[in-house]
């Protein structure tokens, strides 16, 4: 072979050589194999909750931690959850305890202040989806396709569905509860099978039959005046009748991709009728306004990636009062004088842009003069935290991206707070 | 580069195996095979081209260790009479090499879609919906149904019966490939290409999900039935050593390739030694049409070989 400038390169190929070629491309491809198919187990995105002032964050690297939002975010505890399992469920908070299931399939039990030992539940298969507590009951489902209700108390098993055997495929979803009175409640799930379930607090199936959609479930349903809202992989979104499980819609919302994620409701009314907005993110970059009797679209806006963290909703107070932090006086912004209502969406794309959004009309000036991007993907649900304590006023946003960045920005302008940490140091 | 990639091949590959395992009632490991023998099916005039140019790369080794002995401390000419021989051959220096390169990419593709489609992790599940066409059967479809015989596709085998089978089968089909060597040092890459290969598909079946090992093992049995075919079973079951050959076969062997004509040159000192003073009339009489240059390189030979004598002296 001859490459101009003179150099001469002699090519002797013999099978000698090729044998060493293939060895050598043997050497190249394993570590490319292994590259690729690392993190088959995954490593979870659980993310935030606040209440009561308090910020509970499940972490990418299995553990549970607590910050005083009042105490310029000091650690309260970190509790690492069985082995650093992968938490998919974010926590929920129900009086003094918190109730969190793991990708090893345990469910804990914590006080909130983890001063007691936690209580724990083996029930032998992943949990992806999140738990549900209501009626004194933590409801739950399984990767192998068995739905239990446990006893909020000491965790023993309440019930299961199916009584006996199991469904044809995986519960990856969260359940949602509707307590509708003093001993009666209905809790909704929807599994792989396709199949949404409407089960009373003693296991029983409300309807006739489970509601088939044309896909897997994965998507939390949303429970609003009477209708059963939830999305799919046929790239449907649905609403139900809740009494008996009938189509509310004359066709489902179609969308341009997976519905993976739950939808929110925002009624700023005080009457009874539906009249406020339902709010869908979308796997096709899309956030969705539909109007929740109709299903028609009333809005939309596209964001730089699929939307797997569900929208928040967040309404600043109207007072004009300083805003800051007790640690940081550097921050203190002037509020406006009306409520500012915000629709926030999060992006899963590896930019992870955050977007605060006019819930009155998405297509409109956004809240905030441009997105910020956390640059790791945004799949976790985010938290706000508002509060009026005399003159002061915190008014953030918690997002967990999945670099296991933990951040605080301004709710007025998506600015930084200055407070960022990273979970896994 | 990644999103060319993913559009024309990982993607299309990845929705036609969801919309098999459709086809077939929902079973992905059906589908895996069904896919894994089509694709294999589909790439056969390549397969046979690789496997040709690589028999006859075996063929001309005795010609090609001739050629070293006489060339040896002359690299240009041995590399320029190396390329004639091929040329002579139809063979291409690359004949083996990019048949596989251009598989390469299509082996990785489905190796890809079918962990793209098992989905085993929430987060697989997620990437994959990036990578479906908007058709309804596929996203009916997904996720796949995870069973199949006695694996949960996107699990390792919990009976290591999986790991086993692709290392028996590599084996198997790399133990065709590799023809008989007497050269050591070939001999030596021969055996670690048998047992490295095998072992290092074994090794990543034992520890990803059963879907690949699935792959693995029917996309070897389909090589080795294409292999029988083309080339027998080669390695696999070694015919009876030959014996050295005697003076008398070494002579006829260079009778061969010197009635050949083109070949001559690429005769070995000790053959050449062998066949000197040994000669028959009916070494000439056969082509007569290349009598004249064959009697030009005989003369030459003849010079050659006198000269080395007398240097010797």
């Amino acid at each position: 072979m001859n490459i101009s400038g003179g150099l001469k390169i002699k090519l002797r190929l013999k099978p000698s050589f090729l044998g060493k070629i293939a060895l050598i491309l043997i050497l190249l491809v394993t570590p490319l194999f292994t590259a690729c198919c690392s993190g088959a187990l995954g490593v979870g995105w659980a993310g935030t909750l606040v209440v009561d002032d308090t910020l509970y964050v499940a972490t990418m690297q299995g553990e549970l931690s607590a910050y005083d939002l009042t105490n310029a975010r000091a650690p309260l505890w970190t509790l690492t959850l069985g082995n650093g399992a992968a938490l998919y469920g974010p926590p929920v908070v129900s009086g003094d305890y918190i109730y969190i299931g793991t990708a090893s399939g345990v469910v804990y039990k914590l006080k909130s202040d983890n001063t007691e030992a936690a209580r724990t539940i083996d029930l032998g298969s992943p949990i992806v989806g999140g738990v549900a507590v209501g009626l004194d009951m933590v409801f739950v489902g399984t990767s192998e396709g068995i739905f239990y209700a446990l006893d909020a108390d000491d965790l023993s098993q309440e019930w299961r569905y199916p009584e006996v055997g199991k469904l044809s495929d995986r519960i990856w979803g969260t359940p949602t509860v509707d307590v509708t009175g003093a001993d009666t409640a209905v809790v909704y799930f929807g599994a792989f099978d396709h199949k949404l379930y409407a089960l009373d607090q003693d296991g029983e199936e409300v309807w006739t039959s489970p509601f088939e959609a044309g896909g897997a479930i994965a998507s939390k349903p949303l429970v609003y005046n009477g209708v059963v809202y939830f999305g799919a992989f046929d790239r449907k979104f649905y609403a139900l009748d809740q009494t008996d499980g009938s189509a509310a819609w004359t066709s489902p919302f179609a969308g341009g991709n997976w519905f993976w994620t739950e939808a929110i409701v925002y009624d700023n009314t005080d009457n009874d009728t539906a009249d406020g907005t339902i709010f869908v993110g979308c796997l096709d970059h899309n956030v969705y306004a539909l109007d929740p009797v109709t299903g028609a679209q009333k809005g939309k806006y596209t964001i730089d990636g699929p939307i797997t963290a569900p929208p928040v909703i967040a309404v600043l107070p109207g007072e004009n009062k300083s805003l800051g932090d007790t640690d940081d006086s550097d921050g203190v912004q002037t509020l406006d004088d009306d409520d500012v209502e915000m629709l926030i969406v999060a992006s899963g794309a590896s930019t992870g842009s955050v977007y605060a959004l006019d819930p009155a009309n998405l297509a409109g000036t956004p809240k905030w003069a441009s997105p910020f991007t956390m640059n790791e993907q945004v799949q976790s649900p985010m938290s706000v935290h508002i509060k009026i304590d005399g003159d002061l006023v915190y008014q953030f946003l918690y997002v967990y991206g999945r670099g296991s960045t933990l951040t605080a920005r301004w709710l007025t302008t998506g600015g930084d707070s200055g407070w960022d940490i990273k979970t896994s140091e | 580069m990644g999103a060319i990639w993913d559009l024309i091949i990982l993607n299309p590959g990845l929705n036609v195996i969801i919309v098999m395992a459709n086809a077939f009632a929902g079973s992905f490991g059906l589908a895996i095979i069904a896919v894994t023998i089509i694709v294999r099916l589909a790439m056969i005039p390549i397969t046979l081209k690789q496997l040709r140019s690589t028999r006859a790369m075996h063929e001309i080794q005795p010609k090609l260790k001739a050629l070293q002995k006489k060339f040896g401390n002359d690299r240009q000419k041995l590399s320029e009479e190396t390329m004639k021989l091929y040329k002579e051959h139809g063979i291409s220096p690359l004949g083996c090499v990019w048949p596989m390169l251009i598989q390469l990419p299509i082996w990785i593709a489905l190796f890809q879609g079918i962990r793209q489609a098992l989905a085993a992790s929430p987060e697989d599940l997620l990437e994959l919906s990036r990578h479906l066409y908007s058709w309804a059967v596929v996203n009916q479809a997904v996720p796949l149904d995870h069973s199949f015989l006695w694996l949960n596709l996107a699990l390792p085998d919990p009976y290591y019966i999986l790991p086993i089978l692709v290392g028996v089968t590599m084996w198997v089909q790399q133990r065709m490939t590799a023809q008989p060597n007497t050269d050591p040092s070939q001999k030596n890459a021969n055996l670690m290409m048998q047992i490295m290969f095998p072992a290092l598909f074994a090794f990543i079946t034992l520890q990803f999900p059963s879907g690949l090992g699935v792959y693995f093992v029917v996309s070897a049995v389909v090589g080795i039935i294409i292999q029988y075919f083309v080339m027998g079973w080669g390695g696999l079951i070694p015919s009876k050593a030959k014996p050295a050959p005697t003076l008398k076969q070494s002579k006829k062997a260079i009778e061969e390739r010197v009635i050949d004509g083109k070949v001559a040159e690429y005769m070995s000192e000790d053959e050449e030694e062998a066949a000197e003073g040994e000669e028959d009339s009916s070494y000439w009489g056969k082509k007569k049409e290349e009598q004249p240059q064959l009697q030009k390189k005989k003369a030459r030979k003849d010079g050659r070989i006198r000269s080395r004598r007398k240097n010797r002296r």
